[in-house]
């Protein structure tokens, strides 16, 4: 399992921890699930198959633990002033961790094949197609052609938003595997967060009323109530260059970089309280 | 190696090099991908049954695979569902007898147009042709 992490790192170590946890579990779950008839196969998970709701829910919250220690841990590099330790390059792909999580729990959270995933797909279409010149790519690259079902985002979900992560990681950290302590943390936490709280596909056709789309994004869904939708990929893109542009500013830009990932951290939390405050529906 | 060096020009220019070659990538891969939405890009026919035309008429409108089928004199008329803000799919709203979307409560009258925002366009009209005795709507694949 390698050298154990330096206490300072302790959370970039987890993140790792987490991120096999939810390979692992992802693996297990592959035999279980179809793209083609995503709902029913989720339903299964959870009635048919014995012990799949635990694998499931174990998936879930290990990806939303390696999203939370990355975050911890570039939150403590930031305050300890230890942005300048990695090399320019590898602190830029390493910020791309961040998106890549997010796309990692989100094409997760589409492929229930639920009525809150489909209108989630139909969102995230909408928003990668506002993007100029290169949106109506985008959204095929990550989503598929118009019609394509869940298959294409099967194949980002289980290929490209594992391998990335991992390479990253790697590349990061110099280790392609987690430390045993790490890996035994993040498994039990995992496995103690999926037998408290249920993890279960909603309905096919959304009950009356809004559909949310899952907890990380409501934020952005907020937003869509006033703002135009370019900002729905503006605002996360400002805010993943901001992050990388803490390598390369001091002082008072560094304040002001700061400020602004703070603002946006505020703005999103206030547009999550509008969205759930006002209602969609 | 102090910091100075580290920031060469020569490095600079290594990495802006491989910046420009992976942005070039990543630009004719978004090209290819953009390509084939055209290429499997596809409408999809609906068919109107007589009995959902014959309950259309009886109750001013119903509702098929993401479609508002109705009457307008004697020829059925249908509008997509889909809300053209975002691309959810509208509901039917009692409060007004229209149409509201979940996402992010655009909301539209019975005859689909905008009542209340974000969406600025109207439900997108929905063609309808006769094919022998058939009635028969056709969609985008992504309708909705």
């Amino acid at each position: 399992m390698g050298e154990r992490p330096a206490d300072g790192h302790r959370f970039g170590a987890l993140s790792l921890g987490f991120l096999a946890v939810t390979v692992l579990s992802g693996v297990a779950l592959v035999p279980m699930y179809r793209p083609e008839d995503a709902l029913a196969s989720v339903e299964a998970i959870h009635g048919a198959i014995p012990g799949a709701w635990l694998i499931r829910a174990v998936h879930a919250f290990a990806a939303l633990g390696f999203l939370l220690s990355t975050v911890i841990h570039l939150a403590q590099v930031v305050v300890r002033g230890d942005v300048g330790r990695v090399p320019a390059g590898i602190w830029w792909r390493s910020t791309l961790l961040l998106p890549i999580a997010v796309a990692g729990m989100l094409t997760g959270f589409l492929l229930r094949g639920d009525a809150e995933a489909i209108a989630a797909m139909a969102v995230g279409r909408g928003v990668l197609g506002s993007v100029p010149w290169i949106g109506e790519g985008l959204a095929t690259l990550l989503l598929g052609p118009p019609g394509a079902g869940l298959g294409p985002v099967a194949l980002h979900h289980a290929g490209t938003l594992t391998v990335l992560p991992w390479l990253l990681s790697f590349e990061h950290g110099r280790r392609a595997w987690p430390d045993l302590r790490s890996l035994v943390t993040a498994l039990l936490a995992s496995i103690a967060i999926a037998g408290i709280v249920p993890v279960a596909p909603g309905p096919a056709e959304g009950a009356a009323g809004r559909l949310l789309g899952p907890w990380y994004l409501l934020g952005l869904q907020g937003m869509l109530l006033d703002l135009p939708v370019v900002t729905a990929w503006i605002v996360p893109a400002a805010a993943v260059l901001g992050v990388g542009m803490l390598a390369h500013v001091r002082g008072r830009a560094r304040t002001a970089v700061m400020a602004g990932l703070g603002g946006v951290a505020v703005a999103w939390v206030g547009w999550t309280v509008r969205l759930l405050v006002a209602g969609a529906g | 190696m102090d910091r100075a060096s580290r920031f060469c020009r020569r490095t600079f220019l290594g990495d802006a090099w491989r910046t420009v070659a992976w942005g070039a990538a990543g630009v004719v891969t978004l090209g290819l991908a953009g390509m084939l939405r055209h290429v499997v890009g596809r409408t999809i026919d609906i068919p109107l049954p007589a009995d959902l035309l014959e309950r259309a008429g009886r109750q001013g409108g119903v509702q098929v695979d993401g479609i508002f089928v109705r009457w307008s004199g004697d020829t059925p008329t249908a509008f997509s569902l889909r809300c053209t803000h975002l691309g959810c799919r509208t509901r039917p709203d009692p409060a007004s007898g229209g149409f509201a979307c979940p996402c992010h409560g655009s909301r539209f009258d019975r005859e689909g147009a905008v009542i209340r925002g974000p969406a600025e366009a109207p439900l997108a009209r929905v063609p309808v042709r006769l094919e022998g005795a058939r009635w028969i709507a056709t969609v985008e694949a992504d309708h909705g």
